[in-house]
């Protein structure tokens, strides 16, 4: 903590977390007061990462997990085989179509940006996602 | 209509928010990534990242913005001023998503829009219009006629656009071709449109505006005018009611030929009409319309006491319009003064930045539509305007003197430069206290 930063106490930290490991979705959003908390179950990093909104398709997390990120928003379209799959693990390649965003006449084409295994995905195959909101993790050869 | 979406940012967004909320409509904005900290995206009921900062990819995103509306179950999309406000296809896209666009028709938008076009009609109507050329145009070699036949000097504006973008003053014809293209030129990267149509310049005259408003019954309706005659290369920066220089006959004269043009239009919801005022002649003519509500609303909402947004809503609903103007020009005189972050002593370059020492305006006769506060980031992608100082007072001198007030108290702004030390030196200014003013006098008495 530092000065410019509101107090933040252990006690509210596990109540955040309980809050969290309570809630039934893998994804959760919390907005308030100009911030937002977005948390993935299973992507957390194992030391300080913290995913910036908002920011490019995908970035690289400190245990070498990708987050593929919503380039627009509008309806997702996810390929059954990544988003549904109920055989895990699911390998995709890079450039890998993996679903499209659609809003109106305007088509997203989302394409897995590196090589590796589905660890987790975030959303369901046909549900509308925000700009940058987290679409799948995916652990990189 | 349960749910309205908000497209737009800034301190208009808040307004809208304000408005819904007291008439009892939930609220969903919208924003870009640069946005994320903005108070529109706290103050709505919810709120939903569309894209990245550039406007084309967030706020001018028509499609997006109206999946959107569609997921969170809104009933109409409030556009605001700028972006997507005066875009026809927009309004007819909402239309066929089953979606109420608070605002006039698509046909009124594309029919006023089309500045060429909008000439033509209010000429029809027996009401001076400016000279200006037939149509417009998207290169210099074509226009190089009509302009000859118009005579110069001539004003180069976007057919459009608005608020002083695409615009340039042409003198003589050995200008006219550069002029052109750089006017063309930004139109295009402003609106997406390069075409230019031409008018007759003339460069001391007041500008003055009439705020109307129409409703599906047949209500046609003026709310007086406001003097946007303090301007800076056509972009304005003080606008008051009632115009200091107008006399009761010539009110009535410019006010009438608004509604006779906003009945011939069957115009429904918010609008304004904008004239050219001559101080010499005590002739008129009319400019152009502005198929939304106005940055400068807020003017008219303090002498009138009515809140016009709040009206939108009402008549976008379908409803019919529950307010009137008094028989004649409400007492008092209001003020309006855009904080801008730009630097005046840097040609009113945008200043971008951090925020600190953010007043908050209050007391009697003064309102501050703001979005900023302590603290807030400028982000260099949108407009610079960062708030509305708006000060009314029992008379012009009483406004004046509230507002040196409220701008001394806004001299602690650090981080950014903002526009309030030329507002000062303005409020000094002997001319500008006289009302004594014209639409080329900032650019003449400052030097700019």
């Amino acid at each position: 903590m530092t000065h410019d930063t509101t107090e933040f106490s252990l006690h509210d930290a596990i109540e955040v977390l309980r809050l969290l490991d309570a809630d039934a979705n893998a994804t959760l959003d919390i907005r308030s007061h100009g911030f937002r908390l977005q948390c993935v179950r299973g992507a957390a990093p194992s030391r300080t990462g913290t995913e910036r909104t908002g920011g490019d398709a995908a970035s690289e997390e400190p245990r070498r997990q990708t987050m593929l990120k919503a380039p627009a928003a509008g309806r997702f379209h996810g390929d059954e085989a990544v988003f549904s799959s109920a055989e895990r693990p699911v390998r995709v390649n890079t450039g890998t179509v993996v679903g499209r965003i659609q809003a109106g006449a305007k088509v997203t084409t989302i394409v897995a940006g590196v090589e590796g295994t589905v660890a987790h995905a975030c959303v369901t195959p046909d549900v509308f996602v925000e700009y940058g909101q987290t679409l799948l993790v995916i652990a990189p050869d | 209509m349960k749910r309205v979406l908000i497209a737009n940012r800034g301190e208009i967004a808040l307004r809208a928010i304000r408005a819904c909320r007291k008439n009892g409509l939930e609220t969903v904005a919208v924003f870009s990534s640069a946005d994320g900290n903005s108070p529109h995206v706290w103050a709505a009921d919810h709120a939903v990242c569309i894209g990245p900062p550039a406007p084309a990819s967030s706020y001018l995103d028509g499609a997006t913005i109206i999946e959107t509306a569609k997921h969170t179950e809104c009933d109409a999309v409030y556009p605001g001023y700028g972006f997507l406000s005066e875009r026809a296809s927009f309004a007819q896209s909402c239309a066929e998503a089953g979606l109420v666009f608070v605002g006039p028709s698509p046909e009124s938008i594309a029919a006023m829009g089309d500045k060429a076009e909008a000439r033509k009609r209010v000429a029809a109507l027996g009401i001076p219009v400016v000279p200006g050329s037939p149509g417009a145009f998207t290169a210099a070699g074509a226009a190089a006629a009509a302009a000859a036949s118009i005579g110069f000097p001539l004003l180069l504006k976007a057919s459009a656009g608005g608020g002083g973008r695409g615009m340039r003053v042409a003198s003589d014809a050995a200008a006219f071709g550069t002029l052109f293209e750089q006017a063309s030129a930004e139109a295009q990267a402003a609106f997406g449109n390069g075409e230019i149509y031409l008018e007759r310049f003339f460069s001391r005259v007041r500008h003055i505006e009439v705020q109307v408003f129409g409703d599906d019954h047949g209500n046609y309706r003026h709310f007086w005018e406001r003097d946007c005659s303090v301007q800076r290369r056509h972009q304005k920066l003080v606008e008051e009611a009632p115009s200091p220089v107008l006399s009761d006959a010539q009110r009535k004269q410019i006010t009438d030929a608004a509604v006779t043009i906003l009945a011939a239009m069957r115009y429904r919801n918010a609008g304004t009409i904008e004239f050219i005022f001559d101080m010499e002649t005590g002739n008129y003519f009319f400019i152009e319309m502005n198929t939304r509500i106005q940055v400068e609303h807020p003017v008219t909402e303090m002498l009138t006491g009515h809140d016009l947004v709040s009206e939108q809503l009402r008549v976008a609903a379908g409803e019919k319009l529950s307010i009137a103007p008094t028989p004649e020009v409400p007492s008092g005189a209001v003020i309006e003064w855009r904080i801008c972050a730009e630097d005046p002593a840097r040609k009113f370059q945008p200043t971008p930045g951090t925020v600190h020492g953010w007043p908050r305006l209050g007391g009697p006769g003064i309102r501050f539509d703001t979005h900023v506060y302590d603290g807030y980031a400028v982000p260099p992608f949108y407009d610079s305007m960062l708030g509305k100082l708006i000060v009314i007072g029992e008379d012009r001198q009483e406004a004046l003197a509230r507002s040196a007030a409220a701008l001394a108290a806004c001299a602690d702004i650090t981080g950014i430069s903002t526009t309030v030390p030329f507002h000062r030196d303005l409020l000094r200014h002997p001319e500008f206290a006289r009302g004594e003013i014209h639409t080329g006098w900032v650019d003449e008495a400052f030097g700019l």
